[in-house]
């Protein structure tokens, strides 16, 4: 039995050079337009990569940056000139927003169709019914796409997804559902974890607590897909053990694993948009 | 059929068939494979892996920083792995229990490899 360290940096960036000879190809330019709120320094940096990565594919991407202390209606004002605007086919809210904005309208104001995020109802509607309008989520699309680029067959598969978010969990367990595995969704109240990690062919830990999944209770051969980055001893670390390398057929590190394909997935996500848009058929 | 060994394999292109066949072949003759295509998962597993032997296979056109080959190279001779190099630059596996083979077209020579671990199983292995 062989063990597979999955490259997400490596399988990111050959996406993103896919996409970038694509986005070349297209008769006019793609825009993306980011609105972040506040100074927070985790959202800044995301915001910066995001920037980065959209100018390398030739994307071209705007900041829209607010005071912490903006209206609602200010904001509000912005998403529909950008849902308006031709130029624009992608609109992401940077999250978190600050307490006194509602999140959930805000989100919602977005035009569905340039919801490149997939966090809008209609985009989670489409999900679930499996239509090909659908943007999904970039993490979940993410892991998706490592596991069929790793030739994984999920059809038949025990799935065990940990952690039920919105944009990770739940949209992950819909479109493994729709490859044909029987999904699991634990959850905080789940009571018998490590039993339900025994019986699992594919497990997708997401729920954000360092080494949740031990090495001990992990089926020989499993896929292990590992979406948390936590700290523990000064360390980077997954939800997953590391030690469990010892009993996987295919793992994804922590850095290096899913977070690159976040990013990458996104920009996949804005010139899908553009297409839809432009009622024109992906290449990819 | 009892374990032989564990191996840990740094291969860049770890999808060719070439290289899978490879690696059945190890798998069939009894060693546990593992395989990353990323330096820095080669450092952090191969101490969960604790392998009994690593291959590390550099194609010519992969230059790695030296600080990085610092890193990787101290990891290594800490531990008693044999250590198969191949494509590597010469001057950095002047260490013990180091064989070097050097491919000319930057494929896996397997018949190479596997004679050295023959040749060496009795020495290293558990």
């Amino acid at each position: 039995m062989s063990a597979k360290i999955i490259n997400g940096k490596k399988i990111a960036e050959e996406l993103q050079n896919l996409l970038k000879k694509d986005v070349a190809a297209l008769p006019s330019a793609i825009g993306l337009a980011i609105v972040q709120i506040g100074d927070d320094e985790a959202s800044t940096i995301y915001v910066r990569n995001k920037l980065k990565a959209a100018a390398a594919v030739g994307i071209n991407a705007v900041l829209h940056k607010f005071s912490e202390d903006v209206s609602q209606t200010k904001v509000s004002s912005l998403i529909t000139k950008l849902n308006a605007d031709p130029d624009v086919n992608g609109i992401i809210i940077q999250l978190p927003l600050p307490a006194h904005l509602d999140e959930e309208t805000l989100l919602e104001s977005i035009k569905p169709e340039k919801d490149v995020d997939g966090f809008h109802p209609l985009n989670i509607g489409r999900l679930q019914n499996g239509s090909d309008k659908a943007l999904i989520a970039a993490t979940p699309k993410g892991i998706l796409y490592l596991l069929e680029n790793c030739g994984i067959d999920l059809c038949g598969g025990n799935a065990l997804i940990i952690g039920c978010s919105k944009i990770v969990g739940r949209p992950a367990g819909m479109l493994l559902l729709q490859k044909g595995c029987t999904v699991t969704l634990a959850h905080i109240h789940t009571k018998n974890l490590p039993e339900l990690i025994k019986n699992a062919d594919i497990i997708i830990a997401a729920c954000g607590c360092p080494q949740t999944v031990k090495a001990e209770w992990v089926k020989q051969g499993a896929v292990l897909i590992d979406v948390g980055i936590n700290r523990l001893n000064g360390k980077l670390c997954g939800d997953i053990e590391p030690a469990a390398i010892q009993k996987a057929s295919f793992i994804t590190p922590v850095p290096g694993g899913v977070g690159p394909m976040t990013v990458a997935m996104l920009l996949h996500n804005t010139y899908e948009a553009y297409l839809k848009q432009k009622q024109e058929k992906p290449t990819k | 059929m009892p374990v032989l060994g564990k191996i840990f394999i740094f291969e860049n292109v770890p999808e060719h068939n070439s290289v899978k066949a490879f690696y059945n072949e190890l798998e069939a003759w009894g060693f546990l494979v593992f395989c990353t295509d990323n330096l820095y998962c080669f450092l952090q597993y191969a101490g969960e892996i604790k392998p009994d032997i690593v291959i590390l296979h550099i194609p010519n056109d992969f230059h790695p920083d030296k600080q990085t080959w610092k890193i990787v190279e101290e990891s290594l001779c800490r531990n008693k792995y044999l250590q198969i190099y191949a494509n590597i630059p010469y001057r950095f596996t002047n260490y013990p229990n180091f064989h070097y083979v050097k491919f000319g077209t930057g494929t896996l020579k397997k018949e190479q490899i596997l004679s050295i671990i023959k040749k060496n199983q009795i020495k290293y292995l558990h």
